[in-house]
């Protein structure tokens, strides 16, 4: 088993590295004010290859892969959650309209959204959950020369500042699966963006609605085959989304490692560093190996996308797995911090409120364990 | 254009607790981890600039052990032409003047025609500054130190500012060149995912001493004239005093107080 990276990964590595602390580091007290995503940063995020990552190079990406796109996450993840959801939902939603899109669909779109020239926002969720599609109310009606829908679409990211939107509806008189991806180019008669939500965390990213009333969708804007709107929608949560959030998990797990570890070498207590006790070492210690685990799964788990086989169980247990862990683990450092944990001079409280956002997205994590429990124990 | 740049691969900061000194002196690199000399990227980055305005080829040269090859990788990532790595049993232990020796041969036998040399005016790790100058030397070129902006001029003459203590010098350099530059010449590229994949089909030539034609006696610690005698860290300690006095005594002795400490001249 070989477990040395690729030279292209590790040199992707040390230059998102380098770009999230020269250019997303020092906008981060900005954006935990304002809560809005910087289109500057995107912009020099779009020039950098980031968005094209997953993307093959026929389509203006790079082809680096899933496995590549965890390690880009997590280095972002380390410096900003917020900037590493946004960008991670910018890549699920170009990767969707390179691995699904039409032909015609494909080259209008996919070199710019490659680049970062145009933002596509996967809109899946609504009011009543994200987790039981087949309960999503938003209709769409074939009126013959186009489809007509109408519905709300709720959390979802990068909603304000997208230039199309994959929107998933129910085929009106269809049966209780019939659902079907259509693509919304902003500006649409009848299209509009709602209310901005005011999160906990993950300040730098925007989330919000998408309305759609009697909104008119030209035929050509069916996305993927008629019908397989939730076949649609699972596979950009799963190798996408799922994906992301492992890989902010990370980040952010890599992030208080390397906190408590400085803090813990400078902090003096009867005359020596904190490092020298073991209530601490064990923290550091347990931090480390929930890392550790994390990363091993998660990485497995993209590897696996790369190699185009099925990876349900393991996106699901890498998912809920790592972002349980974030949380103790960011937990654990700020109890190392002590009260300096809670003071909003440090970074450690932003970890926790950060950690906590993971959870539910993109599937919760009990549904991840009801995905990966029945893969493992129920007879097919 | 043909421009060479010198990058040396040095401890990272945050290793420099690891570092271990061998009984002669030298660094034991193994296991530590390894960065491009900062502002040897600086060197880089205007190589770059000025092949982008001036067309030609940009060639990366250094000395090490092969686990810096990853290094020069990342160089090319940053749009480096070609990459050459001095690697030898024998260049181990070299000084500056033996490392200046070698990297001037190995510029000689590759890049025979070139303009102007560009490296770092300093590593973070020795801080010696003495490649560059001696680099010059061996190669018979014109030289400035601590350059912090080029320009290429009229008939291929490099216009270059470098740090003075009361303001800054501006000399013309005819080519072939060499110069040493700071920190405050650029900023650094990042480079794109595209830059790391296009870098993956260039080629890293190892060159040995033979090809060099450097005999062992002129490479590496046998043809190193500096002998190290004893590495120390210097204490560093911070200097607190209270001021007593009226006001005035205080002040008069706060202005007295930095020319006595040797902070201001």
């Amino acid at each position: 088993m070989d477990f040395q990276p690729t030279v292209q990964q590790d040199l992707l590595r040390k230059a998102v590295r380098q770009f999230a602390e020269d250019e997303i580091a020092p906008l981060v007290n900005e954006m935990e004010i304002n809560d809005d995503t910087p289109l500057d940063l995107v912009g020099k995020m779009g020039d950098q290859g980031f968005l094209g990552v997953a993307i093959p190079a026929e389509y203006g990406g790079t082809g680096m892969g899933h496995l590549a796109r965890m390690i880009m996450i997590e280095e972002v993840g380390r410096i900003s959650a917020g900037i590493a959801m946004a960008l991670q939902v910018m890549q699920m939603g170009a990767g969707m309209v390179v691995d699904l899109g039409s032909a015609a669909q494909k080259a209008k779109y996919s070199p710019l959204l490659a680049q970062g020239k145009i933002l596509v926002a996967p809109a899946i969720t609504e009011s009543s959950g994200g987790s039981d599609l087949e309960g999503l109310s938003t209709r769409a009606v074939d009126e013959g020369e186009y489809y007509s829908l109408t519905g709300r679409k709720v959390f979802i990211t990068n909603s304000h500042i997208s230039e199309l939107a994959v929107i998933i509806a129910k085929n009106e008189g269809g049966a209780k699966r019939d659902f079907s991806a259509f693509l919304i180019e902003n500006g649409t008669e009848g299209f509009r963006r709602g209310r901005m939500e005011r999160k906990i965390g993950f300040h730098g990213c925007i989330t919000g609605e998408l309305i759609m009333e009697n909104c008119r969708i030209p035929k050509e804007n069916l996305f993927g085959d008629k019908g397989r709107g939730l076949a649609i929608a699972l596979r950009g949560i799963n190798d996408y989304g799922r994906m992301g959030m492992a890989g902010i998990a990370l980040g952010l797990m890599q992030a208080s490692l390397e906190a408590s570890v400085k803090f813990a070498r400078e902090r003096i207590l009867y005359g020596k560093p904190i490092s020298n006790l073991a209530p601490i070492q064990f923290k550091i210690a347990e931090i480390y190996a929930d890392l550790e685990a994390s990363r091993f799964l998660a990485y497995n788990a993209a590897w696996l996308i790369d190699q185009k086989k099925k990876s349900d169980t393991q996106v699901s247990s890498a998912k809920f797995f790592s972002t349980e862990a974030a949380l103790q683990c960011t937990r654990k450092a700020m109890d190392i911090y002590g009260a300096y944990g809670c003071m909003k001079d440090y970074p450690l409280e932003r970890y926790c409120r950060d950690a906590q956002l993971l959870v539910p997205a993109d599937g919760t994590n009990d549904i991840m364990r009801i995905i990966a429990g029945r893969n493992l124990a129920v007879k097919k | 254009m043909h421009v060479a740049v010198c990058v040396k691969m040095v401890p990272a900061p945050g290793q420099w607790s690891r570092i271990v000194f061998r009984d002669d002196g030298s660094l034991q690199r193994e296991g530590i981890e390894l960065i491009i000399n900062p502002v040897d990227r600086n060197a880089l980055e205007e190589a770059l600039k000025i092949r982008q305005a001036r067309g030609g080829t940009v060639a990366v040269f250094s000395m090490g052990p092969p686990s810096c090859l990853e290094h020069l990788r990342e160089a090319l990532a940053m749009g480096a032409d070609r990459a050459f790595l001095l690697s030898d049993r024998n260049f181990a232990g070299a000084d500056t003047l033996a490392t200046s020796r070698a990297l001037a041969a190995g510029i000689k036998k590759e890049m025979p025609g070139f303009d102007l040399v560009l490296c770092g005016s300093a590593s973070i790790d020795s801080g010696t500054a003495q490649v560059g100058p001696q680099l010059a030397a061996y190669l018979g070129a014109a030289h400035l130190t601590e350059a912090f902006s080029i320009s290429v001029g009229e008939q291929n003459c490099f216009q270059v500012r470098t740090a003075g203590s009361h303001g800054y010098f501006v000399t013309d350099l005819r080519k072939p060149a060499v110069i040493s530059v700071t920190k405050q010449l650029n900023k650094p590229r990042i480079p794109t995912l595209f830059d790391i994949m296009a870098s993956c089909n260039k080629e890293i030539i190892i060159l040995s001493s033979a090809e060099l034609s450097l005999p062992k006696s002129e490479s590496g610690l046998e043809g190193s004239p500096t002998k190290v005698r004893e590495l120390f860290f210097s204490p560093a300690r911070r200097l607190a005093r209270i001021l007593e006095g009226s006001m005035e005594d205080r002040v008069e002795e706060l202005l007295r107080q930095p020319g006595v400490a040797g902070v201001l001249k």
